[in-house]
């Protein structure tokens, strides 16, 4: 698996992590029934813990694989040189045209399940859900779509994706 | 029917002859992933121009010697990959 393919696997257990943590606070909480702004407190602490969350698990994760390929190079050559170890990480670390186009390709399902999202809110309103409904199924709906784009980007790179 | 180009190459051959190149040294030397060079020599990826240069580059021959195309039926290639 490359440095691009883990890292993706590191964002969505993270987003899924974060969002199991905002159901089990959010709807034992809060009442569907009730105000929307208790609900909208809710959901903006979490926005801040999954940007913050991303970027600490991010720094980790950049951190251990280095050490992982760094521990692998040193293992493998028997004693080698700092610059060998440095030439190894930057073709571990590389990212190219490949992942870009795969990324791209993968945001499709993120669009997708947002839209998916917005129009199951709406729904819930034409059958009479309370609006906290709604706003749960809109605010699921980025939590869903960031982890939908993640396993699609990981079936991409397994099936693999032409241009086009 | 509609047709479809498909794009093969020779990578596999060009690194046998270029003394066993690895798929990591070719990655290195293009400045991509070495999962890319795999996936190109797999044909589940078609490199864009400048990266197809680059490899032709790579090995110190033209692009035509390392990529060629076919032109198929699209239920041609889907008996294809049937057989595959």
């Amino acid at each position: 698996m490359s440095y691009p393919q883990k890292r993706t696997l590191v964002n969505i257990v993270t987003m899924a992590a974060v969002y199991t943590a905002y159901c089990l606070t959010a709807f034992s909480k809060h009442s569907f029934a009730g105000d929307l702004k208790p609900w909208a407190i809710t959901m903006l602490t979490y926005i801040g813990v999954a940007a913050i969350a991303a970027i600490i698990i991010q720094i980790v994760f950049h951190i251990f694989f280095s050490i992982g390929v760094s521990v692998h190079e040193a293992v493998k050559r028997q004693d080698p040189e700092s610059a060998e170890i440095e030439e190894a990480l930057k073709g571990a670390l590389v990212e190219d045209e490949r992942d870009k186009l795969l990324e791209l390709k993968s945001s499709r399902a993120n669009s997708v399940t947002l839209a998916g999202g917005l129009m199951l809110g709406l729904v819930s309103l034409v059958l009479g859900f309370p609006y906290a409904v709604m706003l749960n199924l809109i605010y699921g709906a980025f939590f869903v779509g960031t982890i939908a784009e993640g396993i699609v980007n990981l079936i991409l790179y397994r099936k693999g994706a032409m241009h086009g | 029917m509609a047709k479809e180009i498909v794009i093969l190459n020779k990578i596999r051959e060009l690194r046998f002859f270029a003394d066993e190149m690895t798929q990591q040294t070719l990655a290195q030397k293009v400045g991509v992933s070495r999962q890319t060079i795999i996936a190109i020599e797999a044909n589940k990826y078609s490199p864009s121009l400048k990266l197809a240069f680059g490899i032709a580059n790579a090995f110190g021959v033209e692009i035509t010697e390392v990529f060629s195309y076919e032109v198929i039926e699209v239920a041609e290639k889907k008996n294809k990959k049937k057989s595959k």
